[in-house]
């Protein structure tokens, strides 16, 4: 269920979701029109509802459970809109040297058909995971929405590691967003000022370690490393802390350079 | 004691002195005004609510108790170990004459009134514990000798300057849960509210909350506190009460009853239910506000929305857009990950505020008496009365009376229009 509730003396919109493609969602509208912020909201909420349901793997009925389960019998014809997501991990994929793999490893064994815009998995070993760019697609859709209707100024905050400013803080020339330390939560790392931007975070925390797995070796990273990217491209941030945490050390700065327009910080907490 | 200060951020503060004019006492403006000036502080009344009071007084830097009243010998000499200077009295008319410029009356309920009208007359500023006095008519004669005599007033109603309820509500008021749709309101505790007695003669003396001559029982000693909560967040007064009281478990020859159940019903249809025994702790105390996206517990300090819980640092930031303010807020990091458990945990309203279980009848820490009391010796500096604070205070110790009579007659009490305060 999404809360909403305008805030009618600042004209700020505060609307939040939870358990929307597996995490949290909270958006900020700064809009004088109340009942445009709340279309804005909905939509918002509905394109990201509609996300989860395309990108869900755990769901019987998404199209990525088909995918997974059939590709490997059959060439799978793609709809359009699938067929630019799995366009854009192949790109993904060779920009990061194999280290953002949404299949754990087993990427080169996608055959793609760019002529009938059909995948085929070489065996059933393969399993397409979409974290580390779905919630960068479901950003770059919201900017889209909050573009599309001439919002410009919004903070969306997607599970944390995700978030997209749009223009500036009502009281500031940008959205000032700090990075939480993973293990001492009262502590900021950094601070950013955000505009017109989106940060993205990858790292472990200490209730959640091992999620992020290295594609080359297969094991799961369990470093203390932080990676937060800020970028104009909500993907582009989303695919690259990703891919920068599990590429080892000689990588990053290979990786890196093929991002050039992308800010990056890595932490380094000794746990 | 150690000296605290008021625990909200000064802009905050001053934002919210607009919603809540009897704030301003405590402004930066009001404690530079009063710098370096001593009210002249009489207690009458140094049992332990009294002394409670002087304990805080000791730590006042702008009052000087020059004057101490009690009846009762022992009373007194608690008061006057912590005011050595203080001149003592046993007849409150002599302190009156005295040179003090503010006296605070804490005796017990049924001789608040005609201390306080006196105290008024004489040209003193008056802080008066709660509720405000026995009888309806007494309270009303106290509210119009206030405004007829311009002094100041204060009733002791220290939640009106509890930084988390001044946040909770401020916050409850921009309609962020919603609409408030009920309010439930409890206080338990499991003990038989007595004192020690040195002499069995000294019974109705010591023991005046058990009778019925002296007090309104758990009414006016718990209910009022709580029943202006319900007020607060309503903005509203109930017009009727009804509800069911007796003396189920002390059967020891008290007066008052140690179980009562009532239900006040606001103008729009909004009840307000109140419970409070004496014979099971489990519950402890609350005030819930339940609101159609959440609900709120004053007492623990949190609120809990319905379905869904904002990351942290979002509500944080809209605060911040609300008060003016640019700043850094942390909520960036890794992957969030969903809580599992079913337990809807809450959100404090801000940080490290305190709690209590309820059981003490004297008062609790950092429930912002000590607040109340620095603003009535600012007030009392300055001469000028507190915006709002003794309507607040007039119409939960009404209630809490009415409340007392529907459970007496057993039957619905409408809100008697004589005693609505903007008809007098």
């Amino acid at each position: 269920m999404a809360y909403s509730h305008y805030y009618a003396d600042t004209g700020v919109l505060h609307g939040s979701c939870l358990h929307l493609m597996g995490t949290g969602l909270d958006a900020l509208v700064i809009e004088v029109d109340k009942q445009k912020a709340e279309r804005v909201w909905m939509e918002i909420v509905l394109e990201t509802e509609r996300l989860h349901r395309m990108f869900n793997r755990f769901s019987d009925s998404s199209e990525l459970t088909r995918i997974n389960n059939t590709a490997a019998l059959h060439d799978y014809q793609l709809s359009p809109e699938w067929w630019a997501v799995m366009s854009d991990l192949r790109h993904y994929h060779d920009l990061t040297k194999g280290y953002f793999d949404p299949t754990c490893g087993y990427f080169d064994r996608i055959l793609f058909d760019d002529a009938r815009r059909s995948v085929r998995f070489k065996n059933s070993s393969v399993s397409i995971d979409l974290g580390g760019y779905a919630k960068g697609y479901a950003l770059q859709r919201m900017k889209d929405i909050l573009n599309d209707h001439q919002v410009t100024q919004s903070l969306i905050n997607f599970g944390n590691s995700a978030i997209l400013a749009v223009g500036n803080h009502p009281h500031g020339s940008a959205w000032p967003v700090g990075l939480t330390h993973p293990y001492l939560p009262y502590k900021t790392l950094k601070s950013f000022l955000l505009r017109d931007l989106t940060l993205s975070s990858s790292g472990n925390t200490s209730s959640n370690v091992g999620h992020i797995i290295n594609p080359m070796t297969r094991e799961k990273v369990e470093t203390g490393k932080i990676v937060s990217v800020v970028s104009t491209h909500c993907i582009d941030a989303e695919v690259l802390s990703t891919a920068l945490m599990a590429a080892d050390e000689d990588m990053i700065p290979v990786i890196s350079q093929e991002f050039p327009e992308c800010q990056i910080d890595i932490f380094n907490l000794h746990i | 004691m150690k000296r605290r200060n008021f625990i909200i951020n000064t802009s905050i503060l001053s934002a919210m002195t607009g919603l809540f004019p009897w704030l301003e006492s405590c402004s930066d403006r009001k404690q530079k005004e009063t710098a370096g000036v001593k009210a002249r502080i009489g207690v009458i009344g140094t049992g332990s609510r009294g002394t409670y009071h002087l304990q805080h007084l000791l730590t006042v830097k702008n009052a000087e108790v020059t004057a101490l009243c009690d009846i009762y010998l022992p009373h007194l000499k608690q008061g006057a170990a912590l005011f050595p200077a203080a001149k003592t009295f046993t007849d409150y008319r002599a302190l009156l004459e005295s040179d003090v410029d503010g006296v605070i009356v804490a005796t017990p309920l049924s001789e608040h009134a005609h201390i306080t009208i006196d105290a008024l007359k004489a040209g003193k500023h008056v802080f008066c514990e709660k509720a405000m006095a026995l009888k309806p008519d007494d309270c009303l004669a106290m509210y119009r000798t206030y405004r007829e005599t311009g002094r100041v007033l204060y009733i002791g109603q220290q939640r009106l300057f509890d930084p988390k309820y001044l946040k909770a509500l401020e916050m409850l008021h921009t309609g962020f849960l919603g609409d408030v749709t009920g309010i439930r309101c409890y206080w338990y505790r499991n003990n038989d509210w007595r004192r020690p007695l040195p002499d069995p003669a000294l019974e109705h003396l010591i023991n005046w909350r058990l009778y019925r001559a002296t007090s309104g029982g758990l009414m006016t000693e718990l209910a009022a506190h709580q029943l202006q909560v319900g007020n607060w967040a309503m903005q509203a007064i109930p017009e009727s009460v009804a509800g069911f009281g007796d003396i189920v478990f002390w059967k020891d020859g008290r007066e008052v009853y140690d179980n009562v159940s009532l239900v006040y019903r606001y103008p729009n249809g909004v009840n307000m239910t109140y419970e409070s025994l004496i014979s099971n702790k489990f519950n402890g105390l609350e005030e819930q506000i339940l609101a159609s996206k959440g609900t709120m517990e004053l007492e623990r300090g949190k609120y809990y929305f319905e379905e869904v819980k904002p990351a942290p640092g979002i509500l944080q930031l809209i605060n911040q857009i609300e008060h003016d303010i640019f700043d850094n807020v942390s909520f960036a990091g890794p992957s969030w990950v969903p809580e599992t458990a079913l337990e809807n945990r809450g959100e404090y309203f801000i940080n490290n505020s305190s709690q209590t279980d309820g059981a003490s009848s004297v008062g609790f820490v950092n429930d912002g008496s000590f607040e109340l009391l620095q603003a009535f010796c600012n007030a009392v500096i300055t001469g000028k009365p507190a915006e709002r604070l003794v309507e607040e205070a007039y119409y939960s110790s009404v209630l809490s009376l009415l409340g007392i009579q529907a459970m007496d007659e057993q039957r619905v009490i409408k809100f008697p229009k004589e005693l609505r305060i903007e008809n007098n």
